[in-house]
């Protein structure tokens, strides 16, 4: 298949699937972007698990316990999309005990609170679904479908943090001050989940041109302001950035910018060392089930 | 017994109520069947409920290629498959079936 017959087909707003002819471009863009997001899913249960045995209640921690499964099967479903565009799940599990796999970093920080578990949900999930949302249209069929039943159980995310942060903010003044601290530090989180400004972006264009992503990093940004500056503000709290301003002759959010680098030091965190040492622990640990499971039995070669 | 990888990837289908057709939702892998049933339900039968799930190994299934979608489409040169029809589509203003418009 040409390289402008690929592309009459993605103009035609035709589905790409896994055994469709694909340019090698189109193929190493869409693995790029899938193996970030399945490791995303992966990497980013561990924090939260390491939160259940605190969960305040019974009923919290039966909560976190759903999503942190929910998280793992995004990884299982998103893992099969990343297999199928031709990398083992071998190589994909042994990046990230190698720590070599991309990911969110937001997920290497330590999550200082319970406030940061209703955080994560509510604004963190919540920035991901305005993202997850509009991928339901990406021209890779097995990852637009794997969208529509990720973000249908994101919104479960969402909804638990939410109450969450909406229960401790009717607490005491020390469970609404716990809520503040960690949203001064959530507000920047979410900021820069959505990445660098769309001209200092450098896989962007490419991924825009093939349809693998749909809106633009600022854009979402400003899709996640526009719903969430009222929610937050209902909410009681006060967001960190005075210069925040609704622009409307241009329709979109004025804001002061998140430092873009605050994770670049995120591999020597003590807390993604340990959970590295974790993961590391548990794969060992777990072999057994691999193997029981005759996943190990497979001839290295194919 | 050695398998190949093909082999342990395994197709899944829901069938979201009963009733209505089973739905192709995704793929799990695993050494055998029961276990891959028991992935599904995880994965795919957990959060949304559903009435029932199939799983399939992949290598069984035989399918169509991407060339043979074209052989698929409904064509004006088979107009004789939707007898009756001609008037209708002719209005929608595609009418290239000259051929057929004798009555
Ligand atoms: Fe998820
Ligand atoms: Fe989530």
């Amino acid at each position: 298949m040409t390289v402008e017959s690929f592309e009459a087909k993605l103009a035609a707003d035709k589905k790409i699937e896994p055994n469709d002819e694909m340019p090698d471009e189109y193929r190493n863009a869409a693995l790029r972007m899938m193996k970030f997001h399945a490791s995303s899913e992966i990497v980013g249960a561990i924090p939260e698990a390491e939160w259940i045995p605190y969960a305040p209640s019974l009923f919290r921690k039966r909560v976190l316990i759903a999503k942190v499964q929910d998280e793992v099967g995004h990884g299982q479903i998103l893992m099969r999309v990343v297999e199928d565009l031709g990398c083992s799940r071998e190589q994909f599990i042994q990046d990230i005990l190698d720590d070599k796999a991309k990911y969110l970093t937001v997920f290497d920080e330590e999550y200082e609170s319970w406030a940061d578990i209703g955080m994560i949900g509510w604004l963190g999930d919540g920035a991901e679904i305005e993202r997850q949302h509009t991928l339901k249209d990406a021209s890779y069929g097995p990852y637009a479908r794997a969208m529509h039943k990720i973000v249908y159980e994101e919104a479960f995310h969402y909804s638990q943090g939410r109450d969450l942060i909406a229960t401790l903010m009717q607490g005491t003044k020390a469970q609404r001050d716990m809520v503040q601290e960690s949203f001064n530090k959530w507000w920047w989180r979410a900021m820069v989940l959505f990445g660098p400004h769309d001209s200092e972006s450098t896989h962007s264009k490419v991924l825009m041109n093939f349809k693998l992503k749909i809106k633009s990093n600022d854009e979402l940004r400003n899709l996640f302001l526009n719903k969430f500056v009222p929610r937050i503000k209902k909410m009681g709290l006060e967001i960190p950035d005075q210069t925040l301003q609704y622009d409307e002759s241009k329709g979109s959010w004025k804001y002061k910018d998140p430092d873009f680098t605050i994770y670049k030091n995120s591999k020597s965190l003590p807390s993604h060392q340990r959970r590295l040492k974790f993961l590391r622990q548990s794969y060992e640990t777990n072999g057994w089930v691999r193997r029981l499971v005759e996943l190990d039995n497979i001839p290295k070669a194919l | 017994m050695e398998r190949t990888k093909e082999e342990t990837i395994f197709e899944v289908f829901r069938m979201d109520k009963r009733g209505t057709p089973y739905t192709h939702v995704g793929s799990v892998v695993s050494g055998d069947p029961d276990i891959a049933l028991l992935t599904a339900q995880e994965c795919y039968g957990r959060r949304e409920g559903c009435a029932a799930i199939w799983v399939v190994r992949r290598s069984n299934i035989t399918m169509t290629t991407e060339e043979m979608e074209d052989e698929f489409t409904v064509s004006r040169e088979k107009m004789y498959r939707l007898p009756g029809l001609r008037k209708k589509k002719r209005k929608k203003g595609d009418g290239n079936d000259s051929s057929e418009s004798t009555g």
